[in-house]
């Protein structure tokens, strides 16, 4: 496989604090979103006239508010000049939008282009989006209406690795600890503040093991990113960050098709994808924003993206390994246990994360750099059966 | 085009090596899974020189299905499972009505890269397992956010009457006109062994039938199907491999409009057709004129009109005399939908662009069989229009030389 290191960089992020927004529609948050994404580009950029193509992502519908095609973006950004494309691809729909947006750029096609990610998911109750969504996932398949919502899919996983790797709900609710130390710290965080493993033990149960605070919130949001080719980043600003890697992985979607339940090949798929174009090592990675939509969930991302071997993700997060100020920190921002999962807003936030951290912007939440580089990752969808890793760089 | 720094051709980089479709139609009997198999299968059969589908490093689905139409793919992982291959990356495009057309060009994009010498476009829809009030309707209401038209009424046949009306009081087209369009793509169909619809209809058969939204009536209007299609693409400089008539890809574009019907300019013509063909024009270096057959978004009689024009096959206000005299038939000017068009496969939407590429492919490699047209330069044009207030279209270019 080619790889595309090097040749595209981003320019510009934005976001807007998670949150419940009943007071703003989706097309107030994408509006905002992309104002906040152009003005982010430090020597400033002309929307109209620079970006060439864009690529929206959002998952809809079934949260009561959702766009159709790319128009709906075309409305929004006041640009009707430009060739966009929706991408809807499960829990990962945010970072395979910007997945496909940098082959726009390194297609050649286009040298500036966009990709913006928005969700609501506070206008409907659960029940009637995400079950409703999970049953129609598997195309209505009975696995789904007997309850396998996903909480209830994560507590497979939970109840194996405590069972074969010797975890325990405190190793989980750690991660959850962790997690909300960093969100105190980020004005984006929806969860803005601490828990302690007691809290988190004595919060209702939603599904054995994991309690409420194991699980993330359900948030609306919007992010947005701009990417160039790199040749042209420094027109845009002196502190580009440099795409290494991105790559989709991918996995049956059926739980009788899994041979374990104590690791998902999606990860482990799309981490060796990205680290193979990437051309680098797990250790020259400073900092990782991975997909924490359930605590048990963050310590099998560890292992599947290879940061340790499989069961070792336990003792090390016990021990401080992945705190903001360990030796490999693990959501700075607070992932999505203190952000919430809007779906295709997701994985862009944490592009978003990862840039200003690799230019040393995110303030009380800044981690210490030595290689300047992040990673990024999402799973989920069907049965676990989609992830997207993308690596990032301060040096091309 | 509107901005600066021209838009970089992918003229000559990716080719087409093969395709395949299921029939079109009230398909009851199978699943979306069986569609997305049988055409999996089909597609690899049908690359000349044989491929191992282990070659295939990427992968696009096309669908909109998920909750309105049921039961649809939520995400890449879906095509996964059908194809058998859990080990390359996989993107669930979801685009309005140019989806199939739309996955085709991420496809051809995700090639452009350098990633991926091989990849697959796959579109499937089911349409018929539900009622059209229990998902078209809802899927209008939700679409624009809940705008308050849609439910005033504003169905797909209510949208494109607007611009049917307005044809008929700025061009003085007809009913017959529309009617006509109809008759042509009946006649096609007829010849085409993956339409649903195989029989031949009169004008006067036309304005007979029910009236839907005037002045569209039930034959001007494509069926509701279930289908589905697939291309195989590769690096241009591997086609040969493969095949010895792999069709290239000249250009590939998206272009859009704003979706609310106060941002309209006129209703006259479909600016995200114009945006789209232009710029898949600029790509391919290629002239309107120099096009041998088109595959246009028929959904509705009148909108293929409307599309002739904005693509530039003619003068606005042109079609409509010209459809008459005979000029987009079979043997005509330059044959507009030989397959038979929507208009006699119905829309499945993942699978209509995909399908039409198909028939595309077919038509440049003179496999078309009794409704096979004469190729001259060996250049082929697909077309969809579609999504909220018909502000998505995609266009693609193909060629059989590079």
């Amino acid at each position: 496989m080619e790889s595309i290191r090097g040749k595209v960089a981003i320019i510009g992020v934005g976001m807007i604090p998670f949150g419940e927004h009943f007071e703003k529609s989706m097309e107030d948050m994408a509006q905002e979103t992309y104002i906040n994404c152009i003005k982010s580009v430090d020597k400033g950029i002309e929307p109209k006239k620079d970006i060439k193509a864009a690529w929206l992502g959002n998952l809809g519908r079934l949260f009561g508010a959702g766009a159709m095609s790319g128009s709906w973006l075309a409305t929004q950004i006041g640009n009707t000049g430009i060739p966009i494309t929706r991408i809807e691809s499960g829990c990962p729909t945010g970072s395979d939008t910007l997945r496909h947006a940098i082959f726009g750029v390194a297609s050649g096609m286009y040298d500036v282009v966009l990709a913006l990610g928005a969700e609501k998911m506070r206008e409907k109750p659960g029940t009637e989006s995400l079950i409703a969504l999970g049953t129609i996932g598997l195309g209505g398949h009975p696995s789904w209406t007997w309850g396998s919502t996903a909480p209830a899919m994560q507590a497979v996983y939970a109840t194996r690795q405590m069972y074969e790797l010797g975890y325990t709900m405190e190793t989980f609710a750690r991660v959850a600890v962790k997690n909300h130390h960093n969100g105190k710290l980020c004005p984006f965080a929806h969860y803005r503040y601490e828990v302690t493993i007691e809290d988190v033990l004595r919060s209702p149960m939603v599904c054995w093991p994991l309690h409420l605070l194991d699980c993330c919130p359900q948030t609306d949001g919007a992010a947005a990113v701009i990417v160039c080719r790199a040749d042209l980043a420094k027109n845009y600003t002196d502190k580009p960050v440099y795409v290494l890697g991105t790559h989709v992985g991918l996995d049956h979607s059926f739980y009788w098709d899994k041979h374990n339940f104590i690791e998902m090949l999606a990860t482990v798929r799309a981490a060796n994808g990205a680290f193979d174009m990437a051309g680098i090592k797990r250790e020259e990675v400073d900092f990782a924003e991975v997909h924490d939509c359930f605590t048990n969930t963050e310590v099998m991302n560890y292992e599947d993206i290879g940061f340790c071997k499989k069961g070792e993700g336990g003792p090390r997060l016990m021990e401080g390994y992945f705190d903001i100020d360990g030796p490999l920190p693990i959501q700075p921002s607070g992932g999505l246990k203190a952000h919430g999962h809007p779906i295709a807003a997701t994985g862009i936030s944490q592009i978003c994360e990862c840039f200003w951290q690799l230019r040393e912007e995110a303030g009380d939440r800044q981690v210490k750099l030595k290689n300047g580089i992040a990673l990024q990752h999402n799973v989920g969808g069907s049965g676990f059966g989609v992830s997207c890793v993308t690596i990032t760089s301060r040096n091309p | 085009m509107q901005g600066g720094n021209k838009v970089e051709s992918i003229k000559g980089k990716v080719a087409i090596i093969g395709t395949a479709m299921t029939p079109f139609g009230g398909l009851y009997d199978k699943s979306l899974e069986d569609l997305a198999q049988e055409v999996f299968i089909n597609c690899v059969k049908s690359v000349d020189k044989g491929i191992d589908p282990k070659e295939i490093k990427a992968g696009w689905i096309g669908s909109i299905g998920m909750d309105l139409l049921i039961p649809g793919g939520l995400s890449g992982s879906w095509l996964t499972t059908q194809m058998g291959n859990a080990d390359i990356p996989i993107t669930r495009v979801c685009d309005g009505c140019i989806t199939g057309g739309d996955t085709l060009r991420q496809a051809v994009i995700g090639i452009a890269t350098g990633l991926y010498d091989v990849v697959i476009a796959l579109g499937a829809e089911k349409m018929t397992e539900k009622t059209a009030s229990d998902f078209l309707m809802p899927l209008g209401g939700e679409l624009l956010g809940f705008n308050p038209y849609w439910i005033w009424g504003m169905t797909a046949p209510a949208t494109q009457a607007l611009y049917a009306t307005r044809q008929m009081y700025e061009f003085g087209y007809t009913m017959e006109m529309f009617a006509r369009v109809a008759v042509k793509n009946h006649r096609n169909g007829k010849r085409c062994p993956y339409a649903y619809y195989r029989h031949e209809v009169t004008i006067e058969e036309v304005l007979k039938s029910p009236l839907v939204c005037w002045p569209l009536h039930l034959l001007d209007c494509c069926p509701q199907t279930d289908g589905a299609a697939a291309a195989i693409l590769c690096r241009a400089d591997l086609a040969k491999k493969y095949t010895d008539k792999p069709v290239y890809v000249l250009g590939s574009n998206v272009g859009v409009d704003y979706a609310l019907y106060w941002d309209k300019a006129n209703f006259i013509e479909l600016p995200a057709t114009i945006r789209a063909a232009r710029g898949a024009f600029e790509m391919a270096g290629v002239k309107p004129a120099e096009v041998d057959l088109a595959e246009t978004h028929d959904c509705f009689t009148n909108t293929e009109l409307l599309n002739i024009e904005d693509i530039g096959f003619c003068k606005k206000g042109g079609a409509g005399p010209l459809v008459m005299e005979g000029e987009f038939d079979i043997g005509g000017r330059i044959p507009v939908g030989p397959s038979g068009g929507l208009k006699t496969h119905g829309h499945p939407i993942g699978a209509t662009g995909l399908f039409q590429i198909c028939e595309c492919f077919w038509q440049l490699r003179e496999e078309a069989g009794e409704r096979q047209v004469k190729i001259d330069r060996g250049i082929a044009l697909q077309h969809n229009v579609g999504g909220a207030g018909f502000a998505d279209s995609c266009v693609t270019i193909l060629s059989r030389s590079a």
